[in-house]
């Protein structure tokens, strides 16, 4: 086989542990990219955004040419991987492209929670592990423990572990050398028919869908006729080849490579992550197992600021979805809101990534409602609905099942306690608890998914001084006792407002929310009264006291444009809030439903 | 073409806490460079300037000057510029700088106007204010200024911290008996960069509850009005007559002059403000350019929002038909007390009106039709 010279491999690591200098690092000493080209810091984050986070968000493929020390060239692929919690499955799917990956741990931080669950990840796809411990330039550098720790924490032998400094070059050359050395060449035969796995795609304004794959066995050529084999759609291939980083056709991809096509293919959304290619003249039987229709877990409104900008958002969108396919968007209007967006993610992270892109790169000021799972209701024996809106909650139904995630968290032995008691508030099933390493605890917990979005993450994050570390993936639905909390204004609910709560904790929540409602409305001219109420019963109420005093006392000394500005800063100031009735809402009273009460 | 002019002397004894208007450290000979530069500007801007109806000389703190100094300026100004009869000519006092000689000279000089910064008669308040003066001086400058004139206007500050109703009541009372023909109280208003304004933010004192500084602005209303003085803008009041002619034609829209470090002026539609440096500011004027900072000329849009705004500061209040096609929200406001109708057909706020003005202001703003 030719392929005895390649080699498919990620990289896991922790945000910032220093996954895109090291990819930057390998292109630099292939020569792949000059250092004038890597100036633009660590290429494979193409976004701006991601550069400015320090996470991947789109997995990329880059082939790299390498003259190994025994003098023979091998060609690397290297498969990024997303690096947040909210794509789980893309980063199974990658992982599932390659051979081996590089473990890349940070020498003064240790192993992290998405950095374990990643390698067992890596693990379940029987990649081999190649541990990498960076930063060790650091003078709180501590690689000795670091390795002890993933040896104990994760049960890989650091003997020979690699020591690495991807900002400052030391290492990379090692580990080139191990890559090769340690990690198995790809197998499968170019005769054998065409299975070829999509672990990525995006949309390119000229070539259309730009589609990442693994091929297993077979060739891909431009000409050839090929089948997605979970929708049975049928592309004709136009154009496959690679990313050097620079795009590069090729006349084949063989089996074992790693490259794009192009078929024509005009959405994303025609196209699955982890879906199979095949040809469509001999296809193959069975597709590549792990394959799952990926749907959004949380939902929430976004609404224009201010409602002239309704179409732009509209076009914003559009064009976000075009290169995000796990991202899904439907109008939907609002009693408070007007006309806007109801818009699916994968999870909170994932929702925050596109707002601040919608706000950022498509200068939108958006409103948006507290995000929410999709719930499943049963309305009698045989109906089920899903909704993504607590306003679609129907009067009657038999039953309503939430959906569960399991939570893997790494905390420290000091914060254990803060993260049970937090998982415990939060309606959770402890599932395990057990020592990774000396000072640090795995908690498993059974969560319902809606507990999450409230508030949850910014509460792991204090109580452990931003040491515990999460992962997370779906379960599935389960029955739950839930009701849903309407809050009024003046006696009139503000749909955007509305919430599903348990019930057990409704009169808490209505509270929690009320307050934090009424601590954002500004006084206004006459009183405002804010309720939380369930189905006809009020539990909680608040008022914003009328305003009595707004005047500038002074206005002499002949500075009149001045006291005029003020005045117009202060009509800006309520164009950006809502008119709901006749009361102003602020923007902010929307995620007051979510926020915090124990500030 | 102007008939009212504003000088504006920008040094002070020390600078008041609370003051967001430009001052700094009296010193001898930066004053008298100051001075010449002043007479320059003057010099430089005499064509934007018609027969003068009213001169006012603010600050800071005019009266810092030796009296020979401000008496050259008037002089300047009385050989240079025709003054109409009757002017109103004032100029802004406190009470550690005035005393019967320099009262004399004044009067001497064409003063008719004479404003004291008394602000309370309370010491605990006059020191929160970080005031130099206390309550025995302040009423002694009262005393000495009406013996030389009749128009004497008295600026008081309310919401203080510390203070309470009883000694607003007092300060009120005990002002009332010299019947000063003018009063201006201003609700103490804290400015984020002012060192009050800081240590407020900080939360080194409290300033009174707005209950009581609501209370305090109905006491002052109705106290002065009882003794029949005409609450003829948000913060000032005078007997029949003795309005601010000066500070009326800001709020009418009318032209003027400013001269001097951060002074202001509204000629032929466009409002300018010189720099607010004085040692700047007399480099440009040595150098024979004029000081201007920033200028605005004003849109249609500009113009309405004033007549607005500056309008409802007044007792007159505004032309009906400025607020065309807000029947719903001019009847709503006058249906909750907030807005009247005059007898020359004019909206004006009431006096709960004026608590809320700019709520009110920025409602009507909303509703204006886009230019």
């Amino acid at each position: 086989m030719g392929n005895s010279r390649s080699r498919n491999f990620s990289i896991i690591a922790h945000i910032d542990h220093g996954k895109s200098t090291l990819a930057d690092r390998f292109l630099e000493v292939t020569g792949a990219l000059s250092q004038r080209e890597l100036t633009t810091k660590q290429v494979l984050d193409s976004m701006d955004l991601e550069k400015e986070r320090g996470i991947t968000i789109k997995a990329h493929a880059v082939r790299i040419e390498y003259r190994a020390k025994d003098g023979k060239l091998y060609t690397l692929n290297l498969i990024d991987t997303p690096g947040h919690v909210d794509f789980h499955y893309e980063v199974s799917r990658s992982l599932a492209s390659c051979e081996g990956a590089l473990l890349v741990v940070d020498a003064t931080q240790g192993v992290e929670a998405q950095t374990i669950a990643n390698t067992y990840l890596a693990l379940e796809h029987n990649l081999e592990i190649v541990p990498v411990i960076n930063k060790i330039d650091l003078p709180q550098a501590e690689p000795e423990r670091v390795a002890e720790q993933i040896e104990e924490v994760i049960g890989i032998d650091c003997s020979d572990v690699l020591l690495a400094s991807a900002k400052n070059g030391i290492g990379i050359i090692e580990i080139l050398e191990a890559i090769i050395k340690k990690i198995p060449p790809p197998t499968g035969e170019n005769d054998n028919p065409l299975t070829a796995l999509i672990f990525d795609s995006w949309f390119d304004n000229y070539k259309g869908v730009i589609v990442l794959v693994r091929v297993f066995d077979g060739t891909i050529k431009p000409g050839m006729s090929i089948v997605t084999m979970s929708t049975g759609n049928e592309y004709e291939v136009l154009e496959v080849g690679v990313f050097t980083p620079k795009m590069k056709l090729m006349d084949r991809l063989e089996s074992g490579e790693v490259g794009f096509i192009c078929a024509n293919i005009k959405n994303v959304s025609d196209i699955n992550i982890g879906d199979t290619i095949t040809t469509s003249i001999n296809p193959v039987a069975i597709p590549l197992a792990g394959y799952k229709e990926v749907k959004p877990m949380v939902f929430c409104g976004f609404y224009p600021a201010e409602t002239q900008h309704y179409e732009n958002l509209k076009i914003s969108l559009q064009k976000l979805a075009l290169n995000d396919s796990s991202f899904s968007y439907e109008p939907e209007t609002s009693n408070a809101l007007g006309f806007g967006f109801r818009c699916g993610f994968l999870g909170l992270l994932h929702m925050d990534i596109i707002k601040e892109r919608l706000e950022r790169e498509f200068d939108l000021t958006l409103i948006s409602t507290a995000p929410t799972v999709v719930y499943k209701i049963n309305e009698t024996a045989d109906t089920v609905i899903y909704i993504d809106n607590p306003t679609q909650l129907p009067k009657d139904y038999k039953s309503i099942e939430e959906p569960y995630i399991k939570a893997s968290i790494f905390v420290p032995e000091r914060y254990v306690g803060n993260i049970l008691e937090l998982c415990q508030e939060k309606r959770g099933i402890q599932k395990d608890l057990s020592y990774y390493g000396r000072e640090r605890l795995l908690v498993v917990y059974e969560l319902p998914m809606n507990e999450i979005l409230w508030d949850f993450y910014d509460r792991l994050k204090s109580l452990t001084k931003g040491y515990a570390s999460m992962d997370y993936e779906f379960l599935g639905y389960r029955e739950s006792n839930l009701t849903r909390l309407d809050i009024l204004i003046n006696g009139s609910p503000v749909d955007a407002l509305s919430v599903i709560v348990h019930k057990d904790k409704s009169y808490y929540r209505g509270r929690q929310i009320v307050e934090n409602v009424r601590k954002v409305i500004p006084r206004q001219m006459f009183e405002v009264a804010i309720q939380a109420a369930i189905g006809n019963k009020v539990i909680a109420r608040e008022s914003v006291k009328a305003l009595r005093k707004d005047v500038l006392a002074k206005c002499y000394g002949g500075d009149i444009t001045r006291k005029r500005k003020l005045l117009e800063k202060q009509k800006e100031g309520k164009r950006r809030m809502k008119q709901f009735g006749n009361v102003e809402i602020p923007q902010e009273a929307f995620l007051a439903v979510v926020r915090a009460g124990n500030d | 073409m102007a008939e009212f002019l504003y000088i504006h002397i920008p040094f002070c004894l020390s600078k008041c806490p609370y003051c967001d208007f430009y001052s700094i450290k009296y010193n001898e000979t930066i004053a008298a460079g100051y001075l010449t530069a002043i007479k320059k500007e003057l010099a430089l801007r005499k064509e934007e300037l018609q027969p003068l109806k009213t001169i006012y000389i603010g600050g800071g703190t005019p009266t810092i000057l030796s009296h020979g100094v401000l008496l050259s300026l008037l002089e300047y100004i009385n050989k240079h510029f025709h003054i109409t009869n009757n002017a109103e000519i004032t100029v802004e006092s406190n009470p550690c700088t005035i005393n019967d000689k320099y009262l004399f000279s004044l009067k001497e000089g064409g003063v008719n106007r004479l404003t004291i910064g008394v602000q309370s008669l309370i010491d605990s308040e006059l020191s929160a204010l970080g005031r130099r003066h206390n309550a025995k001086a302040a009423k002694n400058s009262i005393i000495a200024a009406i013996k030389y004139f009749t128009n004497v206007a008295v600026d008081l500050i309310y919401a203080i911290p510390g203070q309470t109703l009883d000694t607003w009541q007092h300060t009120l009372n005990t002002i009332l008996d010299y019947t000063p023909v003018h009063i201006s109280t201003y609700e103490l208003t804290l400015e984020d960069e002012t060192p009050m304004g800081v240590d407020a933010a900080k939360g080194k004192f409290k300033l009174p509850d707005e209950d009581t500084i609501i209370k305090m602005y109905k006491m002052a209303l109705h106290l002065l009005k009882s003794k029949g003085y005409l609450h003829y803008e948000v913060s000032n009041h005078s007997l029949l007559y003795f309005k601010s002619r000066h500070n009326h034609n800001y709020w009418l829209r009318g032209e003027y002059v400013g001269i001097g470090a951060s002074a202001h002026s509204f000629i032929n539609g466009t409002r300018f403000s010189n720099i607010k440096n004085v040692a700047l500011y007399i480099n440009k004027i040595n150098s024979a350019k004029l000081p201007i900072e920033a200028s605005h000329t004003l849109s249609p849009m500009d113009i309405l929002q004033e007549q607005i705004f500056l309008g409802l500061r007044t007792c007159e209040g505004i032309r009906y038909q400025l607020l065309t096609g807000m029947d719903t929200l001019v009847n709503k406001l006058i249906s909750e007390d907030l807005l009247t109708v005059t007898k020359n057909n004019n909206l004006r706020l009431t006096d709960n009106g004026i608590l809320l003005s700019n709520q009110i202001i920025v409602e009507i703003f909303q509703n204006l039709p886009k230019y």
